[in-house]
């Protein structure tokens, strides 16, 4: 038990995606929940594997485009028909057409930068010190890390899971 | 998900057989038979109320059947996979277009009533309708009519009827052939659709002018086009005719067209009347004035809101396009605004007060029941899928993700 | 990419990029032009890049010193060049987009291998554009003036009904959402390069542009759902900078700008030249820095069919203004297109109608869509055609005048012209350091469109087997 004090995690290293789908699949089935793996690319199917929620980031979106375009519309209405109303080409103070364009724009800009910036909070980005767990998981390999914290998290177990499933190198990783 | 696909066409699960249930054919042919008796009666009554209702019609219906062989010839031409399963119901909707055909036989009847640039006295006392004479007259309508509607009945025949053929061969040269119709098709349609824009609803305001007038019909096309064809798949799932074929991803992607479609007319509508507003000339604005007053605005309003607005918010999000129930109340509330937009173009033009009455619903019903017999007695007769098109496995299989 | 005996492959096989690569490869592949000396090849484009850029600098100098009187503009032609300039550079941008997220909506897999590329073209072509109107001002310093701020006169606001203002929202949101777009899709490249790096200078730079991504897939799910909401909104935002753009005109009773079909003419004209100067661009990019097995024939050629498409587009355009504006019985619409096909402007009008409809109609030919040389000479003729029809527009409907008495011609001085070029070499100067410090094409998107495989290469499975 000593060793899981300053333990993190362990990793399972794969080098093939169809391994590590399977693996996370009976990652899940063993009633684990917090563990993630780590990829260079989306892989399609293994967030399903995993049992990841969709995302509830659209509806950032959504709101963050409301108030944009909602903003964007009073602006105008209210620079250019409150506070210093000027006649211009005699059209209508408040002239809805001709406001459509800038309140479209800020509905995208809004909503765009909210996105990102939802995007930044959820991954926890940026996170420059933690770090990488192994170089080659930008490039060609698959890890799937399961953390100490995991349900009924036990190092040997973990190892020999990992092992049977066909990891290519299974390691502890440290604090 | 995480389904396997399959693995040959030979797998794949047989569609259904269509056989339209008595009491829907009863009830269109209880609307051809009211769209008939409302006609003849409006055309004693007001002929020429008769006459652009039947316009009406005409022109909703022909685009609806037309958008069935313009996207048929952009599945060709584009190589698309995930619309295989669901062409052979878009080339059903196009064999509506010989009906319509006919349709515009009869529509030369009434060219008299409809056009004001025929009453050959008037063009004369008027500039600019005899400046347009060369191009606005009779003859020459008829002749461009005419060759509209060949270009797209022919092409629309030869689509299906290779199609069908393949049903039997499962010959790849038939595709090659295909794609070749349909980049020959493709420009031609373009051109004649903004004609027949021009000539069939644009002219029933001959001094108005649009450049964008062709593209926004054409948004409308498939606006109502793309509404109906998920319309009849959900109808067809609902009998169980597609199981296996057309799955929740497909109704996702058709719910992403009558989204999108939903943006893009607002634009094209949004780009027309800002310009001419902004410009402010009368030559332009007096076609927008007359569609403002007299009980109009509540049409322009109703537009806004019921074509654009409430679709928009209704099909926003991935949920409301895999609901079936949902996208078809959102589907017919889509085509019910597709009406009130045509009918807000031409009818300003006849009748200076708003007016909704029995003329209007009998007439457009008439036409509704005429598609609907024409367009189920394809199905009933057809394989509801081309079950030996080389993109079909890949287009079963289809997955959003 | 099906593995069974399926006729699709073999009717239109996709243009992925060669089945035979790994995913280490991939990373090798797109990594090297950034990890080794450049070239001679480089140096000299870059070079190049830099004496056009030096004569933008020079002219940039002598304008804002002197004024913009040092351009060829008079009082009938307020809008030459400038606006040329701008409309042709925006234009460029949209093609970019366009790959980027309306071919990612579609599924277009191809795009994959020159997304990132015509991502970078777009963001550099709205910063080349940017320079004119803001050069235009007269006093460049005084820009922020555009934007509405509380300020200590009046609070006076700006005009909110003028297309201009539209303009400074539209360039600016297209901007910063295709800043942000580019970069999100980057992130998990850097991190890739950030994990090669040899020296530590190379890991922490790279390593802070990369925020710290680590590629988990808890990470990539929101990722992903991130990327798909951008290109969602990236594409109405396009469809509308190119529409406000034509709004400038449009809105005005001006014959040859007043007419309703300019929003969506413009662009499709602006996919039009787009997708021409990526094509220019990516035929001289793939052989220089050796990326042929990425970006194939195949995606060139299915770039001939866009061009062609579009072209057409364009087309459609030029002939139903002509018809309106016979149809409309204007006498001022009819005297303007008369005189654009007929006028002192002629020859403008014929370069741009014989660039832009008549020459592209040769990819009707698949002999012609998959020629390198071919392909490359009408992409040249292309981008000048597309540069021609902004200036009929502008300098044409401009120069005859209601009166005659304003009836004027435009001649460019060496300002007007020098800027022009300059404009050039801003854009390359900017492409070819992107070419150096980032990775030109998207790994892990290509990544995620190859077969499953195991490292050594052996292949084991598709995506499709097991989603």
């Amino acid at each position: 038990m000593s060793s899981n004090l300053n333990t993190k995690g362990v990793i399972g290293i794969f080098d093939d995606p169809e391994t590590v789908i399977s693996a996370a699949q009976k990652a899940r089935k063993n009633g684990w929940r917090k563990f993630d793996v780590y990829t260079p690319f989306p892989v399609h199917g293994l967030s399903e594997a995993i049992g990841i929620p969709r995302s509830k980031i659209p509806w950032v979106t959504f709101l963050a485009g409301l108030a944009g375009g909602s903003f964007g519309f009073m602006l105008q209405a209210w620079t250019s028909a409150v506070d210093w109303p000027i006649n211009i080409g005699g059209k209508p103070f408040v002239s809805w057409p001709a406001f459509i364009p800038v309140t479209f724009e800020l509905t995208i800009l809004i909503a765009g930068l909210s996105t990102a910036a939802a995007l930044f909070v959820t991954c926890g980005l940026p996170k420059l010190n933690e770090k990488p767990m192994a170089l080659s998981l930008t490039d060609d390999e698959f890890g799937l890390f399961v953390p100490a914290t995991e349900v009924g998290f036990n190092r040997d177990a973990v190892t020999q899971f990992l092992k049977e499933a066909n990891a290519n190198e299974v390691r502890d990783v440290q604090e | 998900m995480s389904h396997h696909g399959y693995h040959s066409l030979a797998d794949l699960p047989k569609p259904g057989h269509f056989h339209l249930p008595k009491t829907a054919k009863h009830i269109f042919i209880a609307c051809v038979a009211i769209g008939v008796v409302s006609f003849a009666g409006a055309l004693f009554q007001d002929a020429t109320r008769a006459w652009y209702n039947y316009l009406i019609g005409y022109f909703y219906w022909m685009s609806i059947a037309l958008f069935g062989a313009f996207i048929t010839a952009i599945h060709h031409a584009t190589g698309s996979q995930w619309s295989t399963p669901v062409r052979r119901l878009a080339e059903g909707m196009s064999s509506f277009l010989p009906v319509a055909a006919v349709l515009l036989l009869g529509l030369f009847l009434g060219l008299h009533h409809l056009y004001e640039w025929t009453h050959v006295e008037e063009v004369a006392k008027d500039v600019l309708l005899s400046g347009k004479s060369a191009y606005l007259n009779t003859p020459f309508f008829i002749i461009r009519s005419l060759v509209g509607m060949a270009i797209w009945a022919g092409f629309a025949h030869y689509f299906t009827t290779k199609s069908l053929e393949q049903d039997q061969s499962g010959a790849i040269s038939i595709t090659k052939g295909l794609i070749k119709a349909s980049v020959i098709f493709l420009p031609l349609f373009a051109l004649s659709f903004t004609m027949a824009s021009f000539d069939d609803i644009m002219s029933v305001e001959p001094h108005f002018f649009s450049t964008i007038f062709g593209v926004y019909q054409f948004s409308s096309l498939f606006y109502s086009g793309v509404t109906t064809l998920t319309i009849i798949v959900i109808l067809m799932q609902k009998q169980g005719l597609l199981k296996g074929l057309v799955t929740e991803h497909h109704m996702h992607d058709l719910g992403k067209w009558m989204f999108a479609f939903t943006v893009f007319w607002a634009y094209i509508a949004f780009s027309q009347y800002m310009l001419i507003w902004y410009a402010n000339l009368p030559e332009e604005t007096f076609y927008f004035i007359k569609r403002q007053e007299n009980g109009w605005q509540y049409w322009a309003l109703s537009l806004a809101i019921l074509k654009f607005i409430v679709p928009f918010f209704l099909l926003i999000g991935k949920w409301a396009k895999v609901i079936p129930n949902y996208l078809l109340s959102v589907g017919v509330l889509m085509l019910v605004a597709n009406w009130i937009d045509l009918y807000w173009q031409v009818a300003p033009a006849y009748s200076e007060f708003a007016r909704l009455g029995w003329q209007e619903l009998g007439i457009f019903v008439g036409f509704l029941g005429l598609f609907g017999l024409t367009v189920s007695r394809f199905y009933s007769r057809h394989p509801l899928v081309p079950m030996k098109d080389p993109y079909l496995l890949d287009g079963v299989n289809h997955n959003q993700f | 990419m099906k593995h069974n005996t399926n006729a699709a492959e073999y009717l239109e096989p996709e243009p992925h990029p060669a089945d035979s690569l790994t995913y280490d490869q991939v990373t090798r592949d797109v990594c090297a032009p950034l990890e080794r000396v450049p070239g001679r090849g480089w140096w000299m484009a870059f070079s190049g890049a830099l004496g056009l850029l030096t004569i933008g600098l020079i002219s940039i100098y002598k304008l804002v010193t002197t004024g913009i009187g040092v351009w060829g503009l008079n009082n009938t032609i307020g809008w030459a060049y400038d606006i040329t300039n701008f409309v042709f550079w925006i234009g460029i941008g949209h093609a970019g987009t366009l790959i980027s997220a309306i071919l990612f909506l579609f599924r277009q897999k191809w795009r994959t291998a020159i997304n990132r590329s015509a991502e970078a073209m777009t963001i550099f072509a709205v910063m080349t554009a940017g320079l004119f109107p803001l050069l235009h001002t007269g006093r460049p310093w005084l820009a922020f003036w555009l934007f509405p701020y509380p300020n200590t006169r009046g609070s006076l606001w700006v005009n909110f009904r003028s297309p201009l203002l539209w303009d400074v929202f539209a360039v600016s949101t297209y901007f910063t959402i295709s800043a942000v777009f580019w970069y999100i899709g980057l992130i998990p490249d850097i991190a890739t390069v950030r994990d090669r790096a040899r020296n530590k200078i190379r890991r922490v730079i790279y390593g802070a542009l990369s925020m710290g991504w680590t590629g988990s897939m808890r990470n990539w799910m929101h990722y992903e759902m991130v990327y798909l909401i951008l290109a969602g909104l990236s594409t109405p935002l396009v469809l509308s900078v190119h529409s406000i753009v034509s709004f400038d005109f449009a809105v005005s009773v001006i014959p040859g700008w007043h007419t309703t079909i300019f929003p969506p003419y413009f662009v499709a004209g602006a996919i039009f030249s787009g997708f021409a100067m990526v094509m220019t661009l990516l035929i001289i990019v793939r052989k220089v820095v050796h990326l042929e097995e990425y970006i194939t024939v195949r995606h060139l050629e299915n770039m001939c069919k866009i061009i062609m498409a579009t072209g057409l587009m364009v087309g459609y355009a030029y002939a139903s203004e002509f018809f309106i504006a016979w149809y409309s019985g204007s006498p001022y619409e009819q005297f303007t297109f008369v005189n654009r096909a007929f006028g002192p402007y002629a020859w403008a009008y014929w370069t741009m109608v014989s660039c832009n409809v008549f020459i592209p109609q040769v990819f009707w030919f698949k002999k012609m869509r998959t020629n390198l040389t071919i392909m490359f000479i009408i992409s040249i003729f292309v981008n000048i055609g597309m540069w021609f029809e902004r200036f009929v527009i502008i300098v044409t409907s401009l120069h005859r005048g209601f009166l005659p008495s304003e009836w004027s011609y435009f001649t460019p001085t060496i300002w007007d012209i020098g800027l022009l070029i300059g404009s050039f070499g801003i854009f390359f100067t900017l492409f070819l350091l992107f070419t150096r410090v980032l990775p030109m094409i998207a790994m892990a998107e290509i990544k995620s469109i190859l077969p499953f495989k195991r490292k050594g290469g052996v292949e084991y499975g598709t995506h499709e087997d097991v989603v």
